[in-house]
């Protein structure tokens, strides 16, 4: 499991990333922009299509009760993995948040990640 | 009839009899109610994903069961009431498929690796 994680997450900061450029606005694109300015913003790189990994494989459950499963679908920080990115359809998606919050209502799952108070 | 599982979590330091005292009683209810107890299973004292009632650890109890609506407003109430239950959670699973609850056994390492897993995953944060 802890295999997989880095990948997860590498995978969620990128369009979190692109979608912060927006809002940095002119300030940024001089700094870091490989587009000159007043072109066309740069397509993000061609990624392969997702599928939906409990349409591909019907034996695969979703259960509030095995937080391992569920696991691979929060962020380290135990937000929720949004769908664009777990690549979930959208009737599974509802189906994994709604096991996601009930498995956090039974302290199966944390809430937030917790700090470290310094 | 309809089909209901309750997990409830029980506070780490009972003694049997607390345990029990607790256990009957959900029974007695369910009978009470004429229900229908199919399961009742001791999932142990597991790690919690963050702590209830400063409790870090609690013993978890898995209840299936068929019943009324009544019935599950009972139990809910007397779960509610007593203070050695840390929290309670009844799914209504008459039109889910039904699933077989992990076992103790399966459980009891699975909490081991997640427990490192927080760990590694704080650790990278503290990193950041």
């Amino acid at each position: 499991m802890s295999d997989e994680r880095p990948t997860t997450t590498s995978s969620y900061q990128r369009p979190a990333s692109s979608g912060q450029r927006p809002a940095g606005g002119a300030g940024q694109r001089p700094a870091g922009g490989p587009a000159g300015q007043g072109g066309p913003r740069k397509r993000r790189p061609f990624q392969r299509r997702k599928v939906c990994r409990f349409c591909a494989e019907k034996n695969l459950t979703i259960d509030y009760k095995e937080p391992r499963t569920l696991r691979f679908f929060i962020t380290e920080r135990g937000k929720i993995v949004p769908r664009r990115i777990s690549g979930n359809c959208a009737a599974h998606q509802r189906h994994i948040t709604e096991a996601i919050k009930r498995a956090r209502n039974i302290a199966l799952l944390p809430i937030a990640a917790n700090h470290a108070v310094n | 009839m309809r089909k209901y599982e309750t997990i409830f979590i029980l506070q780490p330091e009972l003694s049997e009899d607390d345990i029990k005292s607790v256990t009957a009683k959900a029974q007695d209810v369910i009978t009470a109610y004429k229900g229908d107890c199919l399961r009742m299973d001791d999932w142990g004292i597991r790690k919690l994903a963050y702590p209830i009632k400063k409790s870090a650890r609690g013993r978890y109890y898995y209840l299936r069961f068929d019943g009324e609506s009544a019935l599950i407003a009972e139990l809910e109430r007397r779960l509610r009431l007593d203070d050695k239950v840390l929290r309670y959670q009844s799914v209504n699973i008459t039109d889910l498929p039904e699933r077989v609850a992990p076992e103790k056994k399966v459980e009891l390492p699975d909490v081991e690796t997640e427990e490192t897993g927080e760990e590694t995953s704080a650790a990278e944060e503290a990193a950041e």
